[in-house]
């Protein structure tokens, strides 16, 4: 199996007036080709910055890759690019940026321009990489319409975000995202701000489409149903390290790190039969502030583990075969 | 008391609080004069009750007028239409502009962002003890009061002196959560209470809002649209669907046995943190139709994978099929639904 990307040892770091937040500190992974990999933590853990990172989107003044390097290897077998060491406005940058990997963000009510025709947003990544003139590019933004699945495309092409609802914003996003056909696609938290039954079309959707374009898919996401329902394997990621690391299946399994047991946990489980509930198993305490410096282990403060051992920080260690865990229970 | 129109007998006197027919429309103007145009009927025509000690469930998507309902109930928004009684002390008394004052110390409201529902510039115990004062408790009382709730909360007295933005979302939700009660409502309207939330501290505050019944014996009407979380807390549920209840039935035969085609697209949607489940996804076409210009007959019909022609000409009413389940579709007996998909191997 070919990687589509491969990042080692990435630290990006944001500057606040507290100090210096270690966002991502130390992650490591790679993304095969036709994969689904999924990224899944709590607010703060990292997963967002890291895509950013990938993407090059970092705002500059605040945030930057301190080491590190995200190799990009091109479908055409050239040699890798490291894009951690691309300046971010170079030109190189810019040719992979939205043409070979594109992203798809959160928030489809912000995330598109208010004062462009969705037309207009599809075709400005076609003029830049795809050397087409206007209206070979219009044309093409009505056939993506059609092929992410919203009715009369060639009237909806003139319209504004405004006129559309929220699953059709991010049918847009998902246009404008494919519309170099990249190899390696990120979507963070696409589907989150979305009803379940429109969530239900837009997660099928993209099923769809990674299959008929062979991308790979980085799937940034919070819910463990997501998860379940896209993914082939899985990183689990608290305060800005990558505690666990496994194929879905033995996620769900046999989930190693206390914290990915703690996720699963919270979870209210679909058992309509039983009267009684069982309790919830929450996570004792709350997400730490990211600023706050922990030394040892970062989820041992609210680990119902936790040892001695644990105020020294353990390795990810490979348990077995590409189940990869943080923690010095699995030692 | 001319106010209140007293009804005492009503069949159940376990019943804590009965809604029926409420609407709220909210006027579209237009034209130069500013004329009223039409209506985006929020909540259209709703009747349910809730009896004492229950969890009633109230899911749907966004625009369906789960949230209107449950503010509208409390006079936050002025009812167009409708009945809603309350039970205070046997009597079942019409909450209305001049009684609610009255009663809003019995019915609270949890809201869903603990970022916004807290004033930033009181402190935690000024914002729990403002509902003390204002139904006029003494100073040292409410001091106690005060230490009590945040105990029931779990908060400390450390935390008293404290500013909402010194909080986790977690935490400011149990702020929100000891404000609701102070008072000792014995209804509470938990809106979207834990959906901004992270997974893990939602389960914290769902443990919370269960031991808080258990321990003071509260009723609430659950808002939310994770029908995992909604199916825990409730021992019934309601579907709402543009404006109207669709389908309302105990948790268990909801999803066991759901009636409506709307019910079982929902269930079928919940994603479920498995690989191994049987699954068959009913992906329902197109988008939620505006609240102001609804489908003719059937609210549903435009999305119903099952519609035909009677749906889209008259619009089924709201009757039982089963002890206590309620559907409003046409063809609840005839059709044969899905029920929630359950995980077979873990």
């Amino acid at each position: 199996m070919t990687h589509v990307i491969q990042v080692d040892d990435l630290r990006t770091y944001i500057k606040t007036e507290r100090g210096v937040v270690k966002a991502v500190d130390g992650v490591s992974f790679s993304v095969d080709e036709k994969e689904v990999l999924g990224v899944v933590g709590e607010s703060g853990c990292g997963k967002s910055i890291t895509a950013l990172s990938i993407m090059q989107l970092l705002p500059d003044r605040f945030a930057s890759i301190e080491s590190g390097s995200i190799n990009y290897i091109p479908r055409d077998g050239n040699a890798s690019i490291d894009i951690a060491r691309l300046n971010p406005k170079s030109r190189e940058m810019r040719s992979i940026r939205g043409k070979e990997i594109s992203m798809i963000f959160q928030e489809p009510m912000t995330s598109l321009n208010p004062v462009y025709t969705v037309g207009e947003q599809i075709i400005e990544s076609l003029l830049l990489h795809e050397k087409m003139n206007k209206k070979e590019a219009m044309m093409r933004a009505v056939e993506l319409l059609k092929h992410v699945g919203i009715p009369d495309p060639e009237l909806r092409v003139r319209e504004y975000p405004h006129q559309m609802s929220g699953g059709m914003r991010q049918r847009v996003m998902i246009a404008i995202a494919l519309s170099c056909n990249p190899r390696f696609l990120i979507a963070d938290e696409p589907t989150t701000a979305l009803d379940v039954t429109i969530q239900a079309q837009i997660l099928d959707l993209m099923k769809r489409l990674q299959q008929e374009h062979d991308m790979s898919i980085m799937m940034i996401t919070h819910n463990m149903g997501v998860v379940g329902l896209m993914c082939d394997r899985v990183l689990v990621m608290y305060l800005g390290r990558v505690v666990e690391e496994a194929k879905v299946r033995e996620i769900f399994k046999s989930p190693l790190h206390p914290y990915t047991l703690g996720l699963l946990n919270s979870i209210p489980k679909l058992n309509p039969k039983e009267r009684k509930k069982d309790r919830l198993i929450p996570i004792a305490g709350n997400v730490p502030d990211p600023s706050e410096i922990v030394t040892g282990c970062r989820f041992a403060p609210r680990c119902p583990r936790a040892f001695d051992k644990c105020q020294e920080e353990p390795p990810l260690i490979e348990v077995e075969t590409g189940h990869k865990v943080r923690c010095w229970l699995h030692e | 008391m001319n106010e209140q129109k007293i009804i005492t007998s009503l069949d159940d006197n376990n019943v804590l609080l009965s809604v029926s027919g409420l609407k709220k429309y909210y006027p579209i103007t237009g034209g130069l004069f500013k004329t009223h145009v039409n209506d985006v009927k929020a909540v259209d025509g709703i009747s349910f009750a809730i009896k004492k000690g229950e969890t009633l469930g109230l899911v749907g998507e966004s625009g369906c007028g789960k949230s209107t309902a449950g503010r509208t109930i409390l006079h936050l928004n002025k009812p167009t239409a409708g009945d809603i009684k309350f039970n205070l002390d046997g009597q079942m008394v019409d909450v209305n502009q001049r009684s609610i004052k009255r009663l809003r110390r019995h019915m609270q409201i949890v809201f869903q962002d603990p970022y916004s529902s807290l004033d930033p510039r009181m402190r935690v115990d000024e914002i729990i003890e403002e509902p003390l004062k204002a139904y006029g408790m003494k100073k040292d009382e409410r001091k106690k009061r005060v230490a009590e709730l945040l105990e029931a909360v779990g908060l400390g007295k450390s935390h008293m002196k404290r500013f909402p933005h010194e909080f986790s979302g977690g935490q400011r939700q149990r702020i929100g959560i000891a404000r609701a009660l102070a008072l000792k409502p014995s209804l509470v309207i938990c809106d979207e209470p834990v959906s901004a939330l992270d997974v893990s501290v939602q389960a914290q505050v769902i443990n919370l809002l269960k031991d808080l019944q258990d321990q003071f014996g509260l009723t609430y009407l659950f808002i939310a649209h994770d029908l995992s979380v909604v199916q825990y807390v409730s021992d019934r549920i309601a579907v709402m669907y543009l404006g109207k209840i669709v389908e309302i039935a105990s948790s268990a035969e909801l999803f066991l046995e759901p009636k409506h085609p709307y019910t079982e697209a929902l269930l079928s949607a919940i994603p479920l943190p498995a690989v191994d489940y049987d699954r068959e996804q009913i992906i329902l076409e197109g988008d939620v139709p505006s609240p102001a210009n609804p489908p003719s007959g059937c609210h549903f019909h435009t999305r119903c994978p099952y519609r035909q022609e009677i749906c889209s000409q008259k619009e089924p009413s709201l009757q039982n099929i089963n002890d206590g389940h309620q559907v409003a579709c046409h063809f609840a007996r005839e059709l044969s639904l899905a029920a929630a998909p359950v995980i077979s191997a873990i």
